[in-house]
This record gives C-alpha cells, structure tokens and sequence, in this order.
C-alpha cells in the first residue's frame, strides 16, 4: 500500500509541477520535469535510497523557481506537496522492509497514511490560505519576521536533532 | 543525511530565497515543510524506558543444532509510535526460522514478545543486546537505545567417538588407567616372571618355569595399567591452516575434540593448549568436566597469527617430561627442530597431522604444473614425517578426505613400532 502511494504522489508532483511550467508556455522545464520524473520513479523502483533527499530538493527547488516567475501558485505548491508525500511514504517503507512477517504492517501503515493525511491536509490548507493574504509589510518587518522564522525553526531543529 | 536536518536546510534556503526574490509565496512553500516538522515534533516520544529479557532453548549446541531465543522488550515510559527491535545476531550465526527484527507500536507499560531459531559456524557468541529504534510516525526523531540482555551460545565442534588411543608415556601417574605403566603389578598383559612371594594368586604361577627350576616357584607378573598426563597442542597458526580462502583448521579442531574426549573416558588428566590468533590454556584436568571445559575452549578457537608462536611453549611444570604430548597440526618443515628437541626432553610425542597437500590441491585445478608442485609437496611432507619418525615420534598422517574415525582405527588403537635402534 504504502508503495503504490508512493508512486502515486510521485506521478502526481512530476504531473503537477510540469503542469504549472507547461501551461505558461515553458515546454524545456516542463520536459525536464517529465525526464526527472521518470528518473525518480526508477529510483524509486530500484530501491536507490541515495536519492531521495536530492529529489526532494529538485522538486521544492523547481517549485520556488516556478513561483519566482510567477507561474501558477496553486499547481507548483500541489506539485511540492506531493513530493513531501512521496519523499515520506519513501522513507517510511525503507523502515518497513525491517518489518518481520509477524508484524502488523497493514495497522502501521494504516495509522501512518491517516497522520501523513491529515498533516498534509493542514499544511496544503495554510498554504492556500497563505496565498490568498495580500499582506504589504515594509522590508524591516520582513526582515524581522525572518529572523524570528529561522531562529524558531533553529531551535526546533536542534532540540529535535538533540533528542535523537 | 539525517532526515531533520534534510528539512530544516531546505525550510532555510526557501525561507531565505523568499527573502531575497521578495516573493511571499515561495514562504508559502515553505510552510508545508514547518507544518511537517511541527507533526514530527509533537509526536517526539517523551520518555523511552525499554527493557529487554532473553531466553535460549539451549546455551550449548552441536554445529547445525537449531536453537530457540525468546526475547521480550517491555515499555516501561510512555507509548511508542514505531519501534524498530533488531536483536544484535553475531556474524557466524543465522536466523533460520522468524526474525531477529521486529517493527511494532509500544503502549505504556506494554510489552512484545517473539520468538526466532539460530543456527550456526563452531563458536561462542555473545548475546547481550537488543538495539531499540524509537520514533515517531513520521521518523523525523529516530533514538536508538541498546538494551542489555543476558545470553550467550556455544556451538561445539563435534565429537566422534575413538575406540582407543594407543599411547605409552614412560611416566605415569599412580591412579589406575589404561596405560601401560612399565612396572610389574596386578594388570593384564604379561610382563614378567618373578619368584613367588606369600600373597601371590596360585593362578599366577608360572608352571612351566616351575618346572624348569624345581627348588623355586614363579609367578607370572602383569604390567600395570596406570592413567596419564595428556598434553594436548593444537596449532592454530595461520600459515599452517588457512590456503587461501580454505581453512583445515576445523579438521584440527575435530581430531583434537575427538583425542580429548577418548583419553578422558579412559581416566587421564588432559590439558590443552592452543597457540594461534591468541595462546590459550585449559588447565589439565580429569572426567566430563574437563572435557566440557575443552570444547567450551575449542568453540572459541579461531586460526591466526601472534608474536609469540614460532616456538611451542610447554609449561613443563604441568606436563614433567616423559609425559605424553599430543600435537595436532599439519606440520610446517621448520617444527621438526621443536619436536626433535620436545623429544630429546623426554616427551613422548603423538603428532596427528592433517594433509594439507591434498586439502589444498582438492580446490585446484588439474593442471600440468599444479600437479607436479603437488608431488613436489608431498615428497617434502613424506621426508619431513619419515624424520620425525626416525626420531621416535608417532605420527599420524590423516588425509582429511578420509574420516578421522578410520585413521584412528588404523593408526592409533595399536602401538606404534619404532624404528630399529630408536630408543623409547
């Protein structure tokens, strides 16, 4: 299941993304897209675990490349969020194939989908709503923001990283 | 790369290329990753207290003997989401039935239980941890814990069961056995003729002597049978047991398992010592527990190399001289000085010898050349075991395509002959 979700995320952000760069007229990415794409499924099919934080990468770098020339917000960040997905249920099923025969993968993968599901519901939700804000705050407030943005999220990361 | 750290880098360069390309939706972008890290976070376990206990059907087992581990982890904190229990399998041993990994969900104060089979090479292993996995759903913070477990396996080199040993060591010790002990005495072969003295058994006397020499009776005397001190030396060096990627070593480790055990039942004291990757001891001893002592020792036993094993140490204070020094080893041109001098001290020396020519030529090929080394081999091998013989000591050349029972049965129940003018 978690598999078949997998490559299903994965053909849907490649879709998506390569849609959003398509329909502006932008066919090369959008090719390029399609070419990474299939690169990444067969990655995915051959088990190559190496490349899973590079497509990652490329995917939420081909996103914000696409908004930066102001093409369609709604499909580049649907696109994005499918690799999130993808890159997880990836993750997730490299933690299964440690899973003996005696486990209750059905029930584990079960309530994986339903945490992943419901997260991804919010966070698409508070993008959308985040795009809809037309918001003008002057450069320092930006800047403020930021700063308090990339220290939160610093000390998140490490008491996350010190936990383990 | 570590999975949060993977998140936070990307969180940051969106972040700072919204800041510089003034473009609030790519912040937007960046809010997917933030709203996942925040799942990760908010499920982060917030005590992990696991226990783990071991059971082992059995903690000694012969090489293919499979064996049943039984592991229980407890959780004694808070519930766990997703825990990864690998039990740490020693290389040399192999799951041969379930699995040595779970992946599960914990409660708090719930436990699992499961159960797989071993099977595996000669050898002791340690079974002491089970390493735990924690994270949440989402395997943002993954804690690894090794939890201690009591456990531990030996596999035992076989034991084949020899007939009888022929050895006669000039000096043995004054409890009875089955060696010939070169003194006149209640036994049952015959050793010599004496007058007869008051206590004498009547159906001892010697009537034909009698009757030679009237004004005296005889008796017939019998030599006694006495136990001994057994020194057994296994080699274990690596020139002398390993030919590339093959190994006679085991095929020592069986002879040596097999003389220990058949000098044991018949009452001596054994004692081993082993010198390869590491100069071991066993302590000589006498009955079962000496010989469970030895195969605990010879499990252990791996072939390599150490500083000290050019030269056999003897402690001649365990093993005085005239006692019976047992080697098992295939012998390299250069030992015959230590045996010929092992010799002279007085030990009586038992080499059993393993072929290697044959063992390794058997992974080579046919070819001209080959066959010809072959033959250069075991001449020198033929004339390295001829000398040793001409200096009195009993060997034992086991082609180890033969079963070592057969050998034994032909070169070790008799006593050895010694060559003309070779003292005993």
């Amino acid at each position: 299941m978690t598999r078949f979700f997998c490559f299903t995320c994965t053909i849907l952000s490649v879709g998506f993304l390569a849609a959003g760069y398509l329909l502006s007229g932008l066919v090369w990415p959008a090719l390029g897209l399609l070419v990474f794409g299939i690169l990444w499924i067969v990655g995915l099919a051959l088990r190559w675990d190496w490349l899973l934080p590079l497509e990652l990468f490329a995917a939420f770098g081909a996103a914000a490349f696409g908004l930066v020339l102001d093409l369609s917000p709604v499909l580049l960040i649907s696109g994005a969020l499918m690799a999130l997905i993808s890159w997880d249920l990836a993750g997730f099923s490299l933690r299964l194939r440690k899973a003996s025969a005696e486990d209750e993968i059905a029930t584990l993968e079960k309530r994986h989908l339903r945490r992943l599901g419901i997260q991804a519901l919010i966070g698409g939700s508070l993008s959308a709503f985040a795009l809809t804000l037309h918001l003008k705050p002057s450069f320092e407030w930006i800047v403020i923001l930021m700063f308090f943005a990339v220290w939160g999220i610093g000390r998140m990361v490490d008491w996350l990283l010190k936990k383990e | 790369m570590n999975r949060t750290f993977l998140l936070a880098l990307l969180i940051f360069l969106l972040l700072f290329a919204g800041l510089a390309t003034l473009h609030p939706t790519i912040l937007a972008l960046a809010l997917l990753l933030v709203i996942y890290l925040l799942a990760g976070l908010w499920r982060v376990p917030e005590q992990v207290l696991l226990q783990a206990e071991r059971s082992i059907s059995a903690e000694r087992a012969k090489i293919g003997d499979e064996v049943m581990v039984t592991l229980t982890v407890s959780n004694h904190g808070s519930a766990l989401e997703e825990v990864l229990l690998e039990d740490q399998v020693p290389d040399g041993l192999e799951v041969t039935e379930g699995s040595a990994c779970r992946l599960v969900s914990l409660p708090a104060e719930g436990s699992i239980t499961w159960t797989y089979t071993l099977r595996g090479k000669r050898g002791y292993y340690g079974l002491k941890k089970v390493r735990a996995t924690v994270g949440e759903a989402l395997g943002l913070s993954m804690l690894e814990q090794d939890l201690p477990t009591d456990g531990q396996l030996f596999i035992l080199p076989p034991v084949l069961r020899l007939r009888r040993v022929a050895i006669q060591p000039r000096r043995t010790r004054i409890f009875s056995g089955t060696i010939p002990a070169r003194q006149g005495g209640s036994g049952v072969e015959f050793f010599d003729v004496r007058e007869y003295q008051p206590g004498d058994s009547p159906r001892w006397i010697n009537w034909r002597a009698t009757a030679r020499h009237p004004q005296n009776v005889f008796t017939n005397e019998f030599e006694q049978e006495r136990a001994a001190n057994v020194g057994i030396i296994l080699d274990g060096r690596h020139r002398t047991n390993d030919f590339g990627n093959r190994s006679i070593f085991e095929d020592s480790i069986l002879a040596t398992a097999a003389l220990a055990d058949t000098f044991l039942n018949t009452g001596n004291r054994v004692g081993l010592l082993f010198y390869g990757r590491q100069i071991a001891w066993t302590m000589p001893g006498y009955g079962k527990l000496q010989g469970e002592r030895i195969l605990h020792d010879l499990s252990r036993f791996e072939p390599g190399d150490s500083h000290s094993t050019s030269e056999i140490f003897v402690p001649r204070h365990l093993f005085p001289s005239r006692s019976q020094l047992v080697l098992v080893s295939t012998l390299l041109a250069e030992d015959y000085d230590m045996l010929a001098s092992l010799r002279l001290s007085g030990y009586h020396l038992l080499v059993v010898s393993p072929d290697p020519v044959s063992f390794e030529a058997d992974g080579m090929a046919q070819t001209r050349s080959n066959l010809l080394a072959r033959r250069i081999v075991q001449l020198q091998r033929s004339v390295l075991l001829r000398r040793l013989r001409g200096a009195g000591i009993h060997v034992v050349d086991w082609d180890t395509f033969q079963p070592f029972e057969q050998t034994a049965r032909l070169e070790l129940e008799r006593r050895m002959v010694l060559p003309r003018g070779v003292l005993r």
